[in-house]
């Protein structure tokens, strides 16, 4: 069994606390959504989660099988989408779809199967740096979840997306979440369906 | 795709994840080390600022001091200077671009350390292989130079670039983030890269002075110093990335 524990967390900046004394416990099989406005922490709570960075107090357990695992043993299991996290512009949407398939081992096979989900399969060969940000996303996405991770990292998933994208990703978390686990940070309450549990950052700190 | 034929509840199991670890480490290591090759055959910007650096120093030493047939202390040591330069200038981007692009923490989130570290310094040291591959021949020609003991010159070129690559990569990573990092890293680098410039200066000045005598100690300090950049570049990466 799968759970994400998240004990007494703080992040604070210099003297400026983002938040602190945030505990919560994210079960396998559900969601739980961030809201926040910006500035809150929603992005810097998710980096916690990943191990991208450390908190300053408190601490994230990912509880796996009744191990206990930190966020950088866990890393290589997340799939995680983030506004600082891009594909290569200078390569093609499949050949970065590729060089994530190749870093986890995973048959390369599942590359067009994952770019045809996301309806990315006939720009397959179109450089990144070409790309929409609706599409940029798309790719994003389907680069996050390649590999099949236990649990899905998703920052504003469908800020850039149109009616289509918003049911592909609405989709894909539905899948997700039987599967492992999804987070979602967001600041569009319509996104606050996608999870059992919800939090509000930026009130109290 | 749905069904769960790497399923991270079997993956994470000890052995087995150890397992996948170890066999997909080499291809994490090619992965990179191909992405960089790519993307640089697409944008060619590292090899064409380090090649026109190079030949341009090169252009104006040779103009200044014409032959060096009779001075090989000056003629090695203003080689390694080229060299030194060049390889600054090549090893900049190594990081920055990634940290510019923000595909940085794309490889952080997806990749060992230790696969990063060595998938970079390969690109890193296929870059020096080639700008030394211009600048050599080119030095020797225009400079009048002969080299007798070509081996022993190459082996110390290649233990020479293999250091630079080693710790430029190091350095690269610990700096893409700082400000007027091309500056700092040729400051930081100078102390690092010192005893493999010095042990190649001997070996360089031996040579185009006529012979491999005195060879064997330089040679024998670039041999360790290359083998301990490699490795402790190898184990520490993990701690600064």
């Amino acid at each position: 069994m799968l759970a994400l524990k998240c004990i007494d967390l703080g992040k604070a900046f210099g003297r400026r606390w983002l938040f602190r004394r945030l505990s919560f416990t994210v079960p396998q099989g559900t969601g739980l959504v961030i809201l926040g406005p910006n500035g809150s922490g929603k992005t810097t709570l998710l980096r916690l989660m990943c191990g991208l960075m450390q908190p300053t107090e408190g601490k994230v357990v990912w509880e796996i099988n009744d191990t206990e695992l930190s966020p950088k043993q866990v890393r290589s299991l997340i799939g995680i989408v983030l506004p600082d996290c891009e594909p290569y512009d200078e390569l093609t949407a499949e050949e970065n779809m590729e060089l994530i398939a190749d870093l986890h081992g995973v048959d390369r096979s599942s590359v067009n199967e994952w770019l045809e989900r996301v309806g990315l399969a006939r720009a397959k060969r179109q450089f990144v740096g070409e790309f929409s940000s609706g599409m940029r996303l798309r790719l994003k996405l389907a680069m996050s979840l390649v590999h099949e991770p236990m649990a899905l990292l998703l920052d504003e998933p469908t800020a850039m997306l149109d009616e289509q994208g918003r049911q592909l990703v609405s989709k894909l978390i539905e899948e997700q979440k039987r599967k492992g686990i999804v987070i979602i940070a967001t600041n569009d309450e319509r996104d606050a369906v996608y999870g059992e549990q919800q939090i509000v950052l930026g009130k109290n700190h | 795709m749905g069904s769960s034929k790497l399923s991270w509840a079997r993956t994470i199991r000890g052995k087995e994840k150890a397992a996948l670890r170890g066999s997909n480490w080499i291809r994490q290591v090619w992965a990179i080390a191909k992405k960089d090759f790519q993307s640089e055959w697409r944008t060619r910007h590292a090899v064409v600022t380090t090649l026109a650096f190079a030949l341009i120093a090169l252009t104006v030493v040779s103009l200044s001091v014409g032959s060096l047939r009779s001075e090989p202390e000056l003629a090695a040591g203003l080689l390694w200077v080229i060299i030194f330069f060049a390889t600054i200038v090549a090893l900049a981007r190594t990081f920055t671009k990634e940290v510019d692009a923000h595909t940085d923490n794309l490889l952080r989130l997806n990749a060992e350390p230790s696969a990063i570290f060595l998938g970079k310094m390969l690109f890193n040291l296929a870059l020096l292989g080639l700008v030394a591959l211009m600048i050599v021949p080119l030095f020797v020609v225009l400079l009048g130079i002969s080299v007798k003991q070509s081996g022993i010159f190459v082996v110390a070129v290649v233990l020479a670039l293999i250091t630079m690559a080693a710790l430029g990569t190091i350095l690269g990573a610990m700096l893409a983030k700082v400000q007027s990092r091309i500056a700092l890293l040729a400051v930081a680098a100078f102390p690092l890269f010192f005893p493999a410039l010095a042990a190649s200066l001997q070996v360089t000045a031996a040579i185009l002075g006529g012979g491999a005598g005195g060879s064997a100690t330089p040679l024998k300090v670039l041999f360790a110093y290359a083998g301990a950049s490699f490795l402790g570049g190898l184990l520490l990466f993990e701690e600064i990335w």
